[in-house]
């Protein structure tokens, strides 16, 4: 029984959005206060598509992961 | 057993201790990082939209942990459930093979129990010969039909030797891809994933247990291979407690043999010897020219053997009352009581209160008993009515045979007259299986013979008649 509870495309799109917020925040497209939530919550998505588990889906119950024959 | 061979246990181990790395470290990393957020909004922190920012950085921490923390519980509480089933249901199998004695049923009971308990859809246990070689195979989820139509049982080659030499478990998801696999004979059912596991019994009992073809097409786990282990040493106990209760009855028989044996030689042989006189006696009477008393020698034989007869006669409707299956002690005690009054012309009364409760053993020592009790009223009583009452109480059955015979002073029987009358035998019988014997007469008053023989628990009683 694996803790990951993310299908792949899932993840793929996570990672995606992730390295997109910080890319933002970190090539200055956005700036002030905007760049700051970017530079916190850009980690959120890249770190829980990396690990493949969401603690939202943890806690509701949710898999978009097949599960395990 | 240790962990590494427990995935149970194993499993428990590595969530616990995740539990414990989660709670330490994690609320370490989290002071880190809402230090790292509190440093990078530290210029936004007066605004409203800076401190809206670190409220949902600190509420996606708090997520992050509890969720966690959570996910591990809700594992360690999912295992323990899993667990809790598997031993339910090994429970349950064990229970289904324990309440029964008779070997061969036994055995087929193990195999399909343990085919039940791992989901597999054929099972089979081949019992081992001293040359490793199977002598029986039992199967189970394959019918008789294409049973006959495989042919002989396997002789132990390819994989079923692996097991079969080695007496090493072997779980395998596909039998075909394994390198020792031999294949299997023409009509042979198609097999994929198979486990086997020997059953080590205590008793010269030798076996092994194989499973194949797990529902859904999957392969056996760790889990069902655990489960089978636990289920085969089970198993083991209940095949040993059938191997005691087959020679138990083997020793039974043997008992019964001696005592027949003994029968003979105390009553038949005695009154050989006896007529063997007389009939010399008869003819040097004859030679000498006394015919009178040759006659009266040859009534005192016809009387010797009229007794013999009827000895013989009572010792048959005994052994024939004692090998009827299926049949109450109080319907043998009936028919024998019935028998006996044809042939005696002597009345007896059978008073019953409650069914009696005895063991199969105690209820063949209380025949025997009776049996005795009687054959000494005919032989020596002269009596004309017989009561036998049975009394079935709390703890023990009390059974009463009195008679209003000639009666005797039972200090005076000296020790060689004891054999005639059985009354040793009828103590032993009683004090085998922890019962009393007790012998009261008087000249001129009758006998009166009293037994109390213990009986098993109600509850015991049921087990062992349940099916």
């Amino acid at each position: 029984m694996s803790y990951v509870n993310m299908s792949n495309l899932d993840r793929a799109i996570r990672v995606t959005v992730g390295l997109l917020m910080l890319g933002a925040a970190w090539m200055g497209i956005v700036t002030g206060i905007w760049r700051a939530g970017l530079e916190i919550f850009g980690w959120v998505p890249l770190v829980t598509g990396t690990v493949g588990w969401c603690p939202v889906y943890a806690l509701l119950g949710i898999r978009t992961r097949r599960p395990e024959v | 057993m240790s962990d590494a061979r427990n995935p149970w246990l194993a499993h428990g181990a590595i969530t616990l201790r995740r539990l414990k790395w989660i709670t330490v470290s994690a609320a370490l990393v989290f002071i880190l990082l809402l230090e790292l957020v509190r440093r990078a909004l530290y210029p936004y922190l007066p605004s409203l939209s800076g401190k809206l920012l670190m409220g949902a950085a600190v509420f996606t921490g708090c997520l992050f942990f509890f969720a966690a923390l959570f996910s591990v519980i809700e594992r360690i509480q999912g295992s323990l459930e899993l667990r809790n089933r598997e031993l339910l249901a090994l429970h349950e199998a064990a229970l289904g093979i324990y309440g029964e004695l008779a070997l061969e049923t036994v055995l087929q009971r193990v195999v399909d129990r343990a085919r039940h308990l791992v989901d597999a859809r054929y099972g089979a246990l081949s019992v081992i010969d001293d040359q490793h070689r199977i002598q029986s195979f039992v199967t189970s989820g394959i019918s008789a039909e294409t049973r006959t139509r495989i042919g002989p049982p396997p002789v132990g080659h390819g994989l079923l030797g692996v097991v079969l030499n080695e007496g090493q478990r072997l779980r395998t998801p596909d039998l075909g891809k394994d390198p020792r696999s031999v294949g299997f004979p023409p009509n042979h059912p198609p097999m994929r994933s198979l486990l086997a596991v020997p059953i080590l019994c205590k008793s010269p009992f030798k076996g092994n247990l194989y499973l194949a073809e797990k529902a859904e097409g999957a392969p056996f786990t760790v889990e069902d291979e655990e489960s089978l282990v636990r289920f085969a040493t089970k198993a083991a106990i209940a095949i040993d407690n059938a191997h005691l209760h087959l020679r138990l009855n083997d020793l039974a028989v043997a008992e019964e043999r001696l005592r027949i044996a003994h029968e003979m030689h105390d009553g038949l042989a005695q009154v050989l010897a006896y007529v063997n006189t007389k009939a010399q006696a008869v003819k040097g009477f004859l030679a000498s020219g006394r015919p009178e008393e040759a006659t009266k020698q040859l009534d005192q034989l016809a009387a010797a053997a009229r007794e013999v007869y009827a000895d013989v006669r009572e010792s048959i409707i005994g052994l024939r009352s004692a090998a009827v299956p299926g049949r109450t002690v109080t319907d043998l005690l009936q028919d024998y009581v019935n028998t006996w009054q044809a042939h005696t012309a002597v009345d007896c009364d059978l008073r019953i209160d409650g069914a009696p409760r005895l063991t199969p053993n105690a209820q063949l020592q209380l025949l025997r008993i009776v049996q005795e009790s009687l054959a000494n009223v005919r032989k020596h009583a002269n009596a004309t009515t017989v009561t036998l009452s049975i009394a079935q109480g709390d703890s023990a059955l009390r059974v009463t045979i009195e008679d209003n015979g000639a009666g005797f002073r039972p200090g005076e029987l000296g020790r060689a007259e004891l054999p005639r009358f059985g009354l040793s035998t009828m103590r032993e019988r009683a004090e085998t299986i922890g019962g009393t014997f007790l012998l009261d007469s008087t000249p001129g008053s009758g006998t009166r013979v009293t037994i109390e023989l213990p009986s098993p628990p109600q509850s015991i009683e049921t087990l062992q008649e349940s099916p």
